[in-house]
């Protein structure tokens, strides 16, 4: 009777710990299957554009910018090296969260050292469920809950990827598509300032700390967004750049506003900017950070030589 | 006084009533019916029929209303 | 923790809880049990646990009133020769005002918490009307969690209490944890409480086969709102969010989807729910039963939300429908127009009373009062047409309850409840409107034929994972269609094949999940209500 009652519990605990093997050997095999590998054009994760930073191989990374569909639609690292010659990569996603802004900004500056890290406001306001810190520290610690969509590239591997041929695009992703936006006074004047949210400050935090702690200077940018940015949103940021002592440019307003013309610049009536738009930040921004930051102008140094050829490209397919 | 039996044929005429146990459950008796049917018994009977009772067991038969109408008058008649 | 679906809830809380509850003596599993729920409740909405309570000891407290009226008849009743008819209808009269200020307390505190905003919005439209430009400012306001559901589970002890189906209860922590447990706090189902109690506090011990079934199920429930759900949604959201954006075929994909969505995701958490109980050896009611099987609208509400149906039957439905001035008004109304139409008219009443608390249950807007009339209007067409339909099909010969037929009525009442669902989750009723009149004027195929469908939101990939797990769905579906118990015959396997399962679950939901930096997360979407 004992005998029989201690090989069912016996049972049950090697049943138990076959399955924990089983399940941790299928976490592992399917973690080093989704790992990217470390070439510069091997995919990352849904956003091939967002993972390429880990390895610039023409050498060093000037200005780096992070954020969500705002920053990928407004920021054209190429037109800004045609403007003022210093190398920039945009590593955004739509719907891009802090969190995993932090997680890209950690990746990239292990391999990178830009003197400018620009971070596009828009995300900063964008809550996300407080299931990410703990989903987190699992995707830091296990690949696979990082890089479980990856099951995708494996499904459309022999097609001609499209994300191939615009990796020299270095993130942007340029849109013709005009929608005009109605709306051109969004930045009607007032005292009301938009919060924060705490966990956003939070993360915003450990991003400026990180980037100062390797010598980067933390940049906030709002991008021209008649749907998305209004001046009670720019209260709350300039409030907290302030606090944290770091630079801000709103180019929707005051001085650094740039010259939108909403009915030809928008993709989407005022969500984001096309092609059009994009080129005029690109420039504007492009010569203030120059400036403001003292960039480097590599336009003939050799080793920035394929820049040049990207360029050429990007002038002949893109346009503009 | 009718007996539930004409009341249901009435209510629903062609339909073989005095067979079945499962009135409720294979929905002859719809909640539509449910309420017309309850109005006749309280009036035919002088009795009231409160909600509780409007239960799969007491409406699945014939035999269980007329049970039901019975238990009812009884409670009444004091 | 945020929702139950979360790391910390399934690697943490709720191992806690099943580990407590293991070590606990059985007399003391229900205070685990209790314990594990107010402490879920504290995490998800800390300071608003006072509502809760308020809830729990009103009803508690008014049903011992009760109890103690229906005592003092009886006792007297016993006693006395005649008279009887008085002692009932006093005690009665001073039932029926215990009862009444139970509910409108509880009922009080949800309209007070959910709809306060609404009707301070349409007050001041009113003001406005007026050209007064006082506005009636609401400051925004959490809800606790789950007062939509718990709410109407205390109505429905109170009055199960005072229609004598069910004996007041001494404890208040029995009260407390029919109200609260963990599992059915967020979502439901909407239990009543003979349903839950008795196993909920029998303390029953944990057994493999319970702790397997509940963990397989909460698995499957699970996958289905990571994988198709939150999936769906990067769809769903920009399309809605932007619907001028788009014409009228990809408005009506977008409301298909979001109907899938929101099954996937509701379903998916019951199922999680039940799971959840089924560990403990409790059995919750099933909250759906193929609902896109069914071949009316008025069908598809009992599929479809079970409990809430149920609810509004028993405690909206009939009571109106059996109350004195409606008997008046069918009896009258069966000597004008006949058997089959005389009872509809009362029963019309309470059929709307049901509509519009449905409606306005799932949310304070105006969309929502619209969803409500919508079925309303469909349903009592349905009845009204019924008949008519039955004598047509007789003369044209048409077998009614052929295959053909029978997916006609399923095909129709698909689209009923697309474009319900289309209504429901828009932005509004004007947008609502927008939307629908974009699928009548401007339905086109374009986006699908030049393959545009592959640039809002979803790619190629996502659609065929999408297609796979509801053909997964789909399959389970058929079989408990035809009665087949899916998950017992699961059980019933080796081990190595109940594991298997179990495991290829866990690791599509990793691989497939929709979760990540790339998806906007989403929470439950009936946490909300």
């Amino acid at each position: 009777m004992r005998n029989q009652k201690l090989r069912a519990r016996l049972g049950v605990a090697l049943t138990a710990l076959a399955v924990f093997l089983v399940t941790a050997g299928l976490l592992a095999v399917t973690s080093w299957a989704s790992l990217p590998k470390a070439d510069a054009h091997e995919e990352g994760t849904v956003d091939a554009t967002a993972h390429d930073a880990t390895g610039e191989k023409n050498g060093g990374l000037d200005v780096l910018f992070i954020g969500d569909s705002e920053a990928y639609s407004a920021f054209s690292p190429l037109e800004m090296w045609g403007e003022s010659g210093f190398a920039s990569r945009v590593i955004a996603s739509h719907g891009q969260r802090l969190p995993y802004s932090y997680t890209l900004l950690r990746e990239v500056l292990t391999t990178s050292s830009p003197r400018v890290v620009v971070i596009e406001t828009n995300s900063v306001y964008s809550s996300f469920s407080t299931l990410d810190p703990s989903l987190r520290f699992l995707q830091d610690h296990v690949p696979v809950f990082e890089y479980h969509d990856r099951w995708k590239r494996i499904l459309t591997h022999d097609l001609p990827k499209s994300s191939d041929s615009r990796a020299y695009l270095r993130g942007f992703v340029p849109n013709r598509v005009a929608k005009p936006s109605r709306n051109t006074d969004y930045m009607t004047h007032t005292r009301k300032a938009s919060v924060v949210p705490r966990e956003n400050q939070e993360y915003l935090r450990l991003m400026v700390g990180y980037c100062r702690a390797h010598g980067a200077t933390p940049v906030l940018v709002s991008t021209p967004s008649t749907v998305n940015w209004s001046t009670p949103r720019h209260n709350g940021i300039a409030r907290l750049a302030h606090g944290m002592h770091v630079g801000y440019i709103d180019l929707n307003r005051g001085r650094h506003k740039v010259d939108i013309d909403w009915r030809t610049d928008t993709r989407d009536r005022g969500d984001h900017l096309n092609l059009s738009g994009a080129t005029k930040v690109s420039r504007e921004l492009a010569l203030l950070l120059s400036r403001r930051y003292r960039l480097p102008d590599h336009r003939d140094d050799p080793t920035y030589a394929t820049w040049e050829e990207d360029l050429d490209l990007y002038r002949t397919t893109v346009g503009k | 006084m009718r007996t539930v039996t004409e009341i249901l044929q009435e209510l629903k005429p062609g339909v073989d009533f005095e067979g079945s146990t499962t009135l409720i459950d294979d929905r002859v008796i719809d909640s539509l019916t449910m309420v017309a049917l309850v109005a006749e018994l309280e009036d035919e009977y002088d009795i009231e029929v409160p909600p509780v009772e409007i239960v799969a067991d007491n409406f699945n038969s014939v035999e269980a209303m007329e049970m039901l109408v019975r238990r009812l008058r009884e409670e009444e008649l004091d | 923790m945020t929702s139950y679906f979360s790391i910390l809830f399934f690697a943490v809380f709720l191992p806690l809880v099943v580990t407590a509850y293991g070590i606990a003596p059985r007399k003391a599993r229900w205070v685990v049990l209790l314990v594990a729920s107010y402490a879920f409740f504290w995490i998800l909405s800390g300071r608003l646990i006072v509502f809760i309570l308020a809830s729990t000891v009103s009803v508690y407290g008014l049903a011992l009133a009760l109890d103690a009226q229906i005592r003092q008849r009886d006792k007297r009743l016993a006693g006395a020769t005649s008279g009887k008819r008085a002692i009932r209808a006093s005690a009665k009269r001073r039932m029926r005002a215990i009862l009444t200020a139970g509910v409108l307390l509880n009922v009080g505190m949800l309209v007070a918490l959910k709809y306060v905003k609404f009707f301070g919005e349409a007050l001041s439209g009113l003001f406005g009307l007026f050209g007064h430009g006082f506005v009636v400012n609401v400051p925004p306001h959490d809800l606790p969690i789950g007062i939509s559901f718990y709410t109407l589970m205390a109505v429905s002890y109170l009055v199960d209490v005072y229609r004598e189906s069910v004996r007041a209860d001494r404890s208040l922590g029995r009260v407390a944890l029919y109200l609260s447990f963990f599992p059915q706090i967020m979502e439901g189902p909407i239990c009543r409480y003979n349903q839950t109690t008795e196993s909920l506090t029998a303390g029953e011990p944990l057994d493999r086969r319970s702790m397997y079934a509940g963990t397989v199920r909460i698995l499957y429930g699970f996958a289905k709102k990571i994988i198709v759900a939150d999936r769906l949604n990067a769809f769903v959201r920009p399309v809605f969010g932007g619907h001028y954006l788009f014409d009228g075929g990809v408005t009506a994909f977008a409301a298909i989807l979001y109907t899938l969505q929101l099954y996937c995701d509701f379903s998916g958490t019951m199922d999680v729910a039940l799971g959840i109980a089924q560990i403990f050896n409790v059995r919750l009611p099933r909250n759906f039963r193929q609902p896109f099987f069914s071949r009316t609208a008025s069908e598809f509400w009992k599929r479809w939300h079970i409990t809430l149906g149920t609810w509004l039957k028993d405690y909206v439905y009939y009571p109106v429908s059996l109350s004195a001035p409606c008997k008046r008004l069918t009896k009258r109304a069966r000597k004008v127009f006949g058997n089959r139409y005389g009872p509809l008219l009362a029963s019309s009443v309470a059929l709307l009373c049901v509509w519009v608390i449905n409606g306005l249950w799932h949310g304070a807007g105006s969309q929502y009062l619209f969803f409500g009339m919508y079925y309303f209007v469909l349903i009592m067409a349905g009845g009204l047409i019924e008949p008519i339909a039955a004598q047509a099909a007789l003369r044209l010969g048409i077998n009614r309850t052929s295959a053909p037929y029978r997916t006609f009525q399923t095909a129709r009442t698909l689209v009923i409840v697309f474009v319900g669902e289309m209504f429901f989750r828009a932005d509004g009723l004007a947008a609502g409107l927008a939307m629908f009149r974009r699928i009548v004027t401007d339905f086109s195929l374009r986006a699908f034929t030049s393959g545009a469908i592959f640039s809002v939101g979803l790619d190629g990939p996502d659609y065929l994972v999408v297609c796979l797990a509801l053909a997964g769905v789909l399959a389970v579906s058929i079989a408990r269609e035809r009665g087949r118990d899916v998950l017992g015959a699961l059980c019933e396997r080796g081990t190595v094949a109940r594991w298997a399962v179990a495991i290829a679950l866990f690791m599509a939901i990793v691989i497939f999940g929709a979760y990540g930096a790339s998806y906007i997360p989403i929470a439950p979407m009936y946490a909300k209500f």
